[in-house]
């Protein structure tokens, strides 16, 4: 009987450890997203005392903050970054960084709990608890320049800095007052113009002629198309294969643009150049080279982002179909973070940087708890193709339908892009960056139903660049 | 030579060893009361300093009566009772200040019920006589329930007495483990030969086996009639423990964690209430605004703590249902942490380690069935519980000994450690006197 009785003893004292390795798994490994879980009670009783930490822009100014322990939230600063930084309400809940980091925000971590409990007893008198602050990577004069150039038009702005992926500025019209959230609720989520809606990182828009660059450099790197080659443009392509289907592929207004090569087919915006190049390419290769350029899939942000979307049927791409998606139309959609992001890549020698908005988080004292690194996404192209890609838009904006970009003694690079929808008038896209050689902001514009992209998206992305490269000689 | 030379010799502790492990098991409880005290409201009016005083005066009283504990048996199970006690009740205290004077009564009974046990019985071979009046109680017990039961949070096991409402399975069972003891040690030869095999498992004699299904039944009776799948597991778990302790044979508690499962499996199946604890235990986040709400606060309670917890008095651990009684184990790991959780499980550990210790020990096989039974009873409901509030194991409504609120509960535990610390306190008096005849033969 003692050696059963032994092995019971074994047996318990197993079970004991089994329950204690339970307890450290539940109590330390998982205790900080269980403690920061929204419906943790502990996490609103924590509110009514803390000090939310605040929101601060690039260079220092205050965009959202708690008047007094446990609120109200206070945001002042531009209106256009409603949608970014988000709001906190008492009964409509969090969003944008205001949710994504909330529990930086409430401090409920990103320090540990026996460093803190160490901090409040050395530094006693500390009055209420403060939760950490975050620094975004947003420029105010760029944020604002990107407001008033969007002043009144729907569509979304976006603003990056191609060699870091730090998002300078962003804007989503229309938008709404984050401090008038509760008493607006009803009308806003009512609006048929979906203010609360992000439509920078959100938004799904077919890309038109704003897709070109990224089609020519996946030309280039895949071989399939050289600098020097021209193709024949007669103002209209037919795309349709069986007999009977007529549909085809036209320039603006039939124009025929006669024998153009790579460059000026960039420049002038060729509809039917760009669906040869595409079937040059082939619909794997086009496939996989926008996929490389990260289409199709979310981009990782700080807010949510919308994954675009590139159909493939079952039975792969279609002649039709990869003439479409050439010229930016058909089955492929993207947001305008993720346009931003891809002419980033072509300006940054064709590597593709993790957008992200938040620089830094503080703590109460000032201390940086956490920075956040510069990454490379993905390579889209290699950096010859991108340096080709990158003239041929200097010359759509020197000479070509991207002209109004221009600004005096900077080279800009860019393209121009009329997308049609079935919502009406075409969007307005432009997609760019300057200075062309060393570019210190990509842009990325996008005016619902706006018209010509030459004609209304290149001015606004011309003043944001102003603003960016001013702000970047600082 | 004197006693204390003599228990030095044996390896048992003098005196100031024991009151150094006293007073080191009876000051975090001291403290825990302190703090909760300090932490409420109004501490200069709070019960806690009665409830202090109280519980202080219990313990220092059996102490002292039991030669400073010298004779209480083992008085490391009597300090880690000591400790869990003072735990427990510095956090009943701050969950709900109005239960702290109930408890202190508690207590009051509970240690009295062990010091009876420990100084009065006369041999605890007596009970051995009395294993079919046990049996009998003990399903007297349970049927008192079934027919005049009333219903609290989905189980039928209280019994309104008009001034008090109690738990009659409590007390049911210690006695049952007190019949198996008597019983297994009947049958233990006859279990350990055993001629059939099926399947390759070597099977009992069915005459043997008899007694095994029928505490398979009455586990069943147990849930289907009062609802209380803990109690039900208690009892057939409490009974597997004992017969493999009897026999050496792992084919039988094989078998019988089969038949315990089949029988879960079918409650679970027929009854919507066991269903809910199995759906909860395996995703308690999909059910967390009703049967899983109390499992995702007690995860949200136990995350909360951390390592050192927040502090007597200074959680929410008041949010989770139930708080005092099944799910104190939860609030003592958010006020104490991972510290203080991990503290008492490691008390149940020891608890369990010497009360097993004493039951190699004894010498007649009754008493160390005796101490094997009692001993895995309060070990296997820590496991149950403490395991269930993390989510290790299904959710059973059982109680943590010593540290929930409640009397029934309280009062049994005590018991069944009475029983442990009888069987140690007679392996010593036997084994002094064997020592002392020598000594004078010599």
């Amino acid at each position: 009987m003692k050696d059963s009785i032994r092995r019971v003893t074994a047996a318990f004292l197993v079970a004991f450890i089994a329950v204690a390795a339970r307890l450290a798994y539940v109590g330390v490994v998982r205790a900080p997203s269980l403690s920061a879980h929204p419906r943790n009670p502990r996490v609103t009783a924590a509110r009514r005392e803390i000090v939310r930490g605040s929101i601060f822009l690039s260079g220092g100014e205050p965009v959202a903050r708690d008047v007094a322990p446990g609120g109200p939230r206070l945001y002042v600063g531009p209106l256009s970054l409603a949608h970014l930084v988000g709001y906190e309400d008492a009964r409509y809940g969090v969003a944008g960084l205001e949710a994504s980091y909330n529990s930086e925000l409430l401090g409920l971590d990103g320090r540990s709990w026996l460093e803190s409990f160490v901090r409040s007893v050395f530094s006693a008198g500390h009055g209420h608890a403060r939760g950490n602050d975050i620094v975004l990577t947003i420029d105010l004069e760029v944020q604002q320049a990107a407001e008033r150039a969007m002043a009144g038009r729907r569509g979304a702005a976006v603003a990056l800095d191609p060699r870091t992926g730090a998002v300078l500025a962003m804007v989503s019209n229309p938008g709404f007052s984050p401090s008038q959230i509760s008493s607006a609720w009803e009308r806003l989520v009512e609006d048929e113009a979906s203010p609360l809606f992000n439509r920078a990182t959100l938004g799904l828009y077919p890309p038109g002629s704003a897709v070109k660059p990224m089609i020519a450099a996946i030309a280039l790197s895949s071989g399939a198309v050289s600098v020097d080659e021209t193709f024949r443009c007669e103002g209209a392509i037919r795309v349709g294969t069986r007999a009977g289907d007529d549909r085809e592929i036209s320039c603006p207004g039939g124009k025929a643009h006669g024998n153009v090569n790579l460059s000026s087919a960039l420049a002038y915006s060729c509809n039917v150049a760009f669906a040869q190049i595409g079937w040059r390419v082939g619909g794997e290769k086009l496939y996989n080279g926008l996929r490389s350029f990260h289409f199709g899939a979310a981009l990782p942000f700080d807010v949510p982002t919308a994954a675009g979307v590139i159909t493939v049927a079952d039975a792969g791409l279609d002649r039709a179909t990869v003439a479409q998606i050439s010229i930016g139309q058909g089955t492929l959609l993207a947001s305008p973070l993720e346009m931003a992001c891809a002419v980033g890549a072509i300006g940054n020698g064709g590597v593709m940087r993790r957008p992200y908005v938040v620089r830094e988080v503080r703590d109460p004292d000032g201390a940086v708890l956490r920075r956040t690194p510069s990454v490379i996404l993905c390579v889209p192209v290699p950096a010859e193709d991108a340096g080709l890609v990158k003239d041929m838009m200097v010359g759509a904006v020197a000479r070509g339908t991207a002209r109004a970009a221009g600004l005096p003694g900077v080279r800009v690079a860019g393209k121009t892009g009329t997308a049609q929808n079935p919502h009406g008038a075409p969007h307005a896209w432009f997609v760019g960056f300057a200075p062309a050689d060393d570019p210190r902001c990509a842009v990325a514009v996008v005016l619902e139903n706006g018209g010509s992209g030459g004609a209304v998206a290149a001015p606004v992305a011309r003043e944001i660049l102003r603003a960016a490269l001013r702000a970047a000689s600082r | 030579m004197t006693y204390d030379a003599r228990g030095a010799a044996r390896g048992l502790p003098g005196p100031s060893s024991t009151d150094t492990l006293f007073a080191t098991a009876l000051l975090p409880g001291m403290l825990g009361v302190v703090m909760a005290t300090l932490a409420s409201g109004r501490p200069e009016r709070s019960p806690g300093w009665p409830a202090l005083l109280g519980f202080t005066g219990i313990f220092l009283t059996c102490h002292i009566s039991f030669g400073r504990g010298r004779r209480i048996g083992d008085p490391v199970v009597f300090s880690v009772v000591a400790f869990l006690s003072g735990v427990g009740l510095a956090e009943v205290l701050r969950l709900d200040p109005g239960l702290a004077a109930r408890q202190v009564g508690h207590l009051a009974l509970g240690v009295a019920t062990m010091s009876a046990l420990v100084a009065f019985t006369p041999e605890v071979r007596v009970f051995e006589k009395y294993r079919f009046v046990a049996a009998a109680t003990s399903c007297v017990l349970l049927a008192s329930t079934i027919f005049f039961g009333v219903e609290v949070g989905g189980a039928r096991s209280w019994l309104d007495l008009g001034f008090v409402a109690v738990q009659p399975s409590e007390a049911a069972k210690v006695l049952m483990v007190m019949f198996y003891a008597g019983y297994l040690k009947d049958t233990r030869a006859l279990l350990k030969r055993s001629s059939r095999r099926l399947l390759g498992i070597l099977l009992p004699d069915l005459s043997y086996a008899g007694p095994l299904v029928l505490m398979w039944g009455l586990a069943l009776v147990l849930l289907v009639f009062q609802r209380d799948l803990g109690a039900a597991v208690l009892f057939f778990g409490v009974f597997l423990v004992m017969l493999y302790a009897a026999s050496g044979r792992a084919s039988y508690v094989a078998g019988g964690a089969v038949l315990l499962a089949l029988g879960a499996a079918a409650c679970a199946w027929f009854f919507p209430h066991v269903k809910a604890r199995f759906t909860v235990w395996l995703d308690p986040w999909r059910f967390m605004d009703s049967t899983g709400y109390q499992a995702v606060q007690s995860m949200f309670a136990v995350a909360a703590g951390g390592i050192i917890g927040v502090g007597p008095g200074r959680g929410m651990p008041n949010v989770i249902p139930a708080a005092p009684t099944d799910f104190v184990f939860s609030a003592i790991c958010e006020e104490m942490g991972l510290v203080g959780g991990l503290a008492v499980i490691g008390a149940y550990a020891l608890l369990v380690q010497r009360g097993l210790f004493w039951a190699t020990r004894a010498r007649d096989d009754f008493r160390g069935l005796l101490a094997a039974g009692m001993t895995s009873l309060i070990g296997l409901q820590a496991l149950a519980i403490t395991g269930g509030v993390l989510g290790l194991v299904p959710l059973t409504g059982v109680t943590l000994p010593f540290v929930s609120y409640g009397g029934s509960s309280m009062v049994a535990s005590f018991a069944a450690v009475g029983f442990v610390l009888r069987v140690a306190r007679e392996e010593q008096e036997e084994r002094g006197k064997e020592e002392a005849r020598v000594e004078v033969e010599g």
